[in-house]
Parts: C-alpha cells; structure tokens; sequence
C-alpha cells in the first residue's frame, strides 16, 4: 500500500514539473463589484454596531441636588445599537445595553457611622434607547455627522452601598480603615427614563441625557428632604464599527 | 423647570453651529449677462474652441448674473466658489439660510456639497537615483521615439490640478521650463492667490513626471509643453475640494489648456461603488463638460487594488476621461495597488496603464514613487507628444488613438484596459498586432493553449492575456499568465449565458464564442 502512495505521489510530482504554469493575476469581476444599493452597512438601510460609552453626572444650579463628588461619578455603558435608514438624512435607531453606574456621595447619606466617611453608591443596570438619527449633509458610504434625539429607559437590577470608614486613632498612630458594604439596598427606583440629545462624527459623539425619573425611592428621598441626586449627564461614545 | 429649559437651549445651540454646511445654488438663467470671449480667453482657448467646433458665444461660458450672486451672498454666510459653467455658486449656509434661498425666483435648484473627503494618497520612500527604473518609466511607453523625433510636447498647454507645487519655481528639473516662461499661469484655489509653490510636493512630483529634466536625462516626454499649475487639493479643510476642481477646469479652459491632469480621486468613504458611474458625482460632471469643451481630460484610478473599494474612482469614472492605471515598469503587468475598473454601469476602465513606480522629482531632490498619481503625468506627457505629431486631433480622437497605440490593443482588461501607450504607433504609424503566435483547443471546460514563438520566452517577459466576456462587452472573468512553458491550460467558468474567450499574447489577439 506504501509503495503504491509513494507511486503516486512521484508521479503527481512529475506531472505537475511538467506543466507548470504561473497565473500571475487572477480576477473575478463579480466578487469585488458591488454596484447595487447595499442594504446592510455603516450608511446602508440597516446598520447594526457594538458600541462603549462613559457619562458624567454634571451639577445643575437651578434644582437641588444631593451633593456627589463629580469627578468620580461615571455611568459606562456597553451594547448594541441598530439603526434603520428611514430617508437618506432621518435613521430610527434602537439600543440595547449593559450600564454600570458608580455614584460617590461627597456628604453622608444613609447614616452616620463614627470616623471619617466615604459613601459609594454602584448600580448595575439594563437600558435601551429609542431614538431618531439625523444625517446632517451628504454622509456617502460613513456615517458622516448626525445628531440624535429620543428617550432612554432604564432597569436596575441590583446595587451595591459602600461606607469606607477612616477611624482616627487617637494615639496618632495608624489610622484604621473598614469597608461596610450593603447588597441590594431599598433605595434605589428599579425603572429610569429621560430625554437623549448626541452629535457626533464618524465613530465618536458626545451624548447629553437628562433623567425626568427620580433615581431613589420615596423612602429614600424622605431622609433627603427629597433632593435626588443629579439628572444631567454629559458623556462621550465610541462606536466599534 | 429650569433645568429642562438649559438643556433645551444646550441642543438647539449645538444644533445651529453643527448644521452650517455647504451647498450648490443653481440659478435659471442667466439675464443681463455680457460675454467678449475675445477679452475673456486666452488665444490658445480660442484656437481650441475653433479646432474642435465649440461655438466662442456658448452660453455656458457667459458670466453668472452678478445681482443673483449679491442676492444670495446676502443671505447666506459665504460664497465660495463661482461656476460659470453650470450657472451657480457653492456657498456656506444654515438650512434656515438655504431654505430662504430656495425661496428666490431664479433659484433653479440647490444640493449639498458633501462633508468628507478622500485624497488619492501615495507612498514615497526615499532612494538613491535610479538610472534603469528612470529608463523603464518611459520605455514602456516607446519614449525613446518621440525624444529622438523631437516631439517633446512643444505648443500643446498642460493644466496640473494637484496639492501644491515646492520647488518648482527652483528646482533644476524644471530650469528649463522656467528659463523659457512656459509656467504660463498658477492659482491657488484654496487661498485665492497666484502663488502655489509650497504645500504638498504631490504637484511638484506630479510634474516632474510630465517635463522633468534631469542630468539631461528625461523624467517625463513633454519637457516642451506650457503650464498652468492650479492648486486644488486642501488636507485641512477638505470641503471644498470638488469645488476648487470644477473651478480649476474653468480657469484652466478660459486659459488655453489643451490637457488637464489631475492625479487625484474621490471614493470612500464619500461614495459608494454604486456612484461611480461617471454621471453622479459633481467633480465626473465638471470633467464632462471640460472634456466637451475641447479639453483632454487625464485623471488617476486610484490606489485602491489592494484595499476593500478596489475599483476606479471619480472623476476617472467619466466616460470621457483618459483614466489611468498602474503597471509594474519591469514588466508592464498590473501593480499591486492600481484600481481596477469596470464603471458602476460596466464601462471599460482604466482605458490605459504606465509605470506606477518612478522616480520623481521631490521637493528637494529625486525619490522613487508609487501610484497611479505618477502613472497620469507619464501618460499625460505621452498624450502631449501624440498631440505634437498631429496637432488637428480632436481631445476625443486623440484619446481614441491613444487607446489604438496601446501594446494590447484591441484586448482589455480591467487591470490592464488597453495596455501601455506606443510611441510607435505615432511616430512610424505602426500598430503593434503581431502574426499568429499561439494555438488554442477547447476540451470539455478546459481551454489549451500551445505556444509557438518558444524563442521570445527565453528573452524576456511574456504574458498571455485572456477574458471570459458577456456578448454586450462587459467582462465575467479575466486573467493572466507568464509563459514559462510552451503549455497553458485553464478552466472556462459556468454561466447561463454564452460567453466570448478573448486572448492576447505577444501581438497576437483572437476571440472565440462559446455556447
């Protein structure tokens, strides 16, 4: 049987020394043209990416607000958007999403612990958007500039209180550190809704949202005299396309 | 309340500085307009128009009505650019400023200009000075003919629309088109002045390949011809781009151009392929009409074989256009990177190939280049040459016989379209088709090919061409082998239709219909 692979094999060697033949350029015109209206693309009739964006809870002086450390206050999100082409400069578009929010308190919240106190406030959550897209010139095969208006709805499936505790020890020696941490606490609205507005470019946009929801409870807006915290978020997204 | 009312004004003004764009405004007509084409043309524009039967009283020449520019530059933000041609201006405005423009009377119509724009790049390395590479570049071509001929391009105007132009007004290269005043004129259309010899050293490239000259060594064959160098292409502020090109060609007609090269294109991500049909794009349009004034028109397929577009771009997807591709100078096959053709709507193209490597004159010395931007100039310095040898050609004739000098006339391809340009075919009126040279048969779905000239195989590169074309023309399949063996064989692809085997090699051009 070996013998008779290695015959083979001799003769197909031989056989293919004996014709060599070199096809230097190779073209089928039909898998590289594509001359009719695409329906699925970055400008086509529907366009489907991932994107990634993070949000900043901005302060506001014409409401009350609970005081919140803005630097370290984020909203990142993760998911899918879809957009469907109505008119070549009007898209309607959806969005499915993972969002993480981490709200630090700059003032003591729920209750007083003794020592010098950090409150953090982690919220995980699924939203969507609806919205509508508008192409703002001639976009061609991109997704050229557009601006976005619509409303976003949120549910909050579970949060995380932490109070991070400095105990100042009296003798001026090292300071003692704690960590109280409460899971699933009754504070927090399980639903949020607002208004959207984006403009952006290509791959990017700077997005600003407004919260018309209150983000905690009655129980706990009653030990707030019923001061929420921020509704206005200014927030930059990248579309992974 | 108050909140909501901040974020309302927030968008609104963020609306209002986004949407400020760019649009076309095309009037109805054009009343009150006087016309001395005798003040406004050059001579030589003239002597064109009279050659190729353009009427000197053409309307499409009379200055746009002045007060309807007035009415308009009144409402909107800016005006931009004028065009005679299609009776219009491109201004800078608001959509609540268009819609008020709209509302004129003798406003014809209007459409936005589009927003993003790609410039036909090239890649440049550095490298010593190549006297074989320097050889091939034009030898391809038969150059060695029209300079021994003395046709160098003398008399005929060359317009060169490209990003700038370093060092032309110094660079040795050029001395000897400067020490007989044949930069006839220059524009800068993005900063409105005459002086376009800095930016990009794309142009200085560019024109190196048309008429450079160095160490008494041609770099391209029309060291004779006359210029005019207009600066068109922006990289920061890219809007006005195909604006500029359309005012270039109507600077470039008024003053004489018998030739316009333009080693530049537009395509993604501002088009789709479905747009390349010659007649969508405002800048293939602008090029049409140049073309129907008398002007021949020598544009660049682009960069993108090797990239996911792949295909020509615009304005090389005018009909009327000489569209360029690129070859290796070695061996005169397709280059890696040259855009391949059909049209949207199926047209041959690129019509011609030249070098797509060169060596080029850069802003301050010489440089091997790549691109199809280097293989324009070479053919346009050819077309001077051609014209040279018969000065009664029509644009449109001298592009016809342009294509029928080509070295694999009467096949194509889309890599290829027509071969390389022949000086031969001008020079000593010879074409280049050759006595039989190979043998086919048909056996079930597998052509073979038997050659006959095995002495031409040992000496140089030899290529057989084939294509499985559609009976109206258009190209399924093409291909193309180097012939290292007197043998080849390859398969005929299934279709519903029957198709036409057309094959090429060494001179030697046949076509066989199969059912």
């Amino acid at each position: 049987m070996k013998k008779i692979i290695l015959t083979t094999l001799i003769i197909a060697s031989f056989a293919i020394d004996a014709f060599s033949q070199r096809e230097i350029l190779y073209e089928d015109v039909d898998n590289y043209t594509v001359y009719q209206k695409q329906k699925f693309g970055v400008n086509g009739k529907y366009f489907f990416y991932n994107y990634a964006s993070i949000d900043f809870l901005m302060p506001s002086v014409y409401e009350k607000q609970l005081p919140v450390r803005y630097g370290q206050n984020y909203h990142f999100s993760y998911g899918f958007k879809f957009k469907f082409k109505i008119f070549n400069w009007l898209s309607l578009g959806t969005d499915f999403n993972y969002s993480f929010k981490n709200i630090a308190f700059d003032d003591i919240f729920l209750f007083e612990v003794n020592g010098k106190q950090k409150d953090k406030l982690l919220i995980n959550s699924l939203g969507t958007e609806l919205f509508f897209r508008t192409i703002i010139g001639r976009a061609g095969n991109s997704m050229g500039k557009f601006i976005d208006f619509g409303g976003f709805g949120s549910v909050n499936f579970s949060n995380i209180y932490t109070i991070k505790i400095t105990n100042n020890n009296p003798l001026g020696l090292q300071a003692k550190k704690e960590k109280l941490q409460y899971k699933n606490i009754n504070i927090v609205e399980p639903f949020l809704y607002g208004a959207l507005f984006r403009v952006g470019v290509g791959h990017f946009s700077l997005s600003a949202k407004y919260r018309f929801s209150d983000l905690l409870k009655n129980t706990a807006l009653q030990e707030t005299n019923n001061i929420d915290l921020p509704k206005f978020t200014i927030g930059v997204e990248i579309g992974l396309f | 309340m108050k909140t909501k009312l901040v974020v309302v004004i927030l968008l609104f003004f963020s609306v209002i500085s986004f949407s400020q764009n760019r649009y076309w405004v095309f009037f109805t007509n054009k009343k009150n307009s006087t016309f001395d084409p005798y003040s406004y043309f050059d001579q030589k524009a003239i002597d064109r128009r009279v050659k190729h039967g353009v009427p000197l009283y053409d309307s499409s020449d009379f200055p746009v009505n002045q007060q309807y520019i007035s009415s308009v530059n009144f409402i909107v933000d800016s005006v931009n650019t004028v065009t005679r041609w299609f009776n219009g201006v491109s201004v800078i405005a608001t959509p609540a400023q268009i819609s008020e423009v709209l509302e004129l009377s003798f406003v014809k119509n209007i459409e936005p200009i589009f927003l993003q724009t790609y410039t036909c790049d090239y890649d440049t390395f550095l490298s010593s000075y190549d006297s074989v590479l320097l050889n091939q570049q034009l030898e391809l071509m038969q150059g060695s003919k029209f300079i021994n001929n003395n046709f160098n391009g003398a008399g005929i105007r060359i317009a060169i629309f490209d990003a700038g132009f370093p060092s032309v007004d110094i660079h040795p290269v050029f001395e000897h088109i400067r020490n007989n005043n044949r930069i006839i004129k220059t524009y800068d259309f993005a900063k409105k002045n005459d002086y376009v010899y800095k930016y990009s050293s794309h142009g200085t490239m560019v024109m190196s390949c048309i008429a450079g000259i160095t160490n008494g060594i041609n770099i391209g064959l029309a060291t004779g011809a006359e210029f005019l160098l207009a600066r068109t292409e922006i990289s920061r502020e890219p809007f006005s781009e195909e604006e500029n090109w359309l005012a270039a060609a109507e600077w470039a007609d008024k003053n004489g151009a018998d030739i316009i090269t333009s080693s530049l294109g537009y395509t993604v991500p501002r088009y789709f392929q479905y747009n390349m049909d010659g007649k969508t794009t405002f800048v293939a349009k602008a090029a049409k009409m140049a073309s129907d004034k008398g002007i021949l028109v020598v544009n660049a397929m682009g960069n993108d074989g090797d990239a996911n577009w792949k295909v020509v771009g615009t304005p090389a997807d005018a009909q009327e256009v000489l569209s360029v591709g690129g070859v290796e100078p070695d061996d005169g096959t397709h280059i890696y990177f040259s855009s391949f053709g059909p049209t949207a709507d199926g047209r041959l193209k690129p019509e011609v190939c030249a070098a797509g490597k060169a060596i080029v004159a850069s802003k301050d010395g010489l440089t091997i280049s790549y691109g199809t931007s280097f293989s324009t100039p070479l053919i346009t310095g050819f077309a001077a040459c051609a014209l040279q040898t018969d000065p009664s050609l029509t644009n449109m004739q001298l592009k016809q016989e342009i294509i029928n000098s080509a070295s694999l006339f009467p096949y194509f391809d889309y890599a290829h379209g027509y071969g390389i340009p022949q000086a031969s075919y001008f020079v000593d009126k010879q074409d280049n088709s050759n006595d039989t040279t190979f043998y086919f048969t048909i056996d079930d779905d597998i052509v073979h090919i038997n050659i006959l000239k095995e002495d031409s195989i040992e000496t140089e590169f030899k290529f057989l061409y084939y294509n499985f074309s559609f009976s109206n023309g258009k190209i399924s399949q093409y291909g193309l082998f180097q012939i290292e063996e007197d043998q080849v064989e390859f398969i005929i692809p299934q279709k519903n239709e029957d198709l036409i085997l057309k094959m090429f090699f060494d001179g030697y051009y046949t076509e066989y219909i199969i059912k």
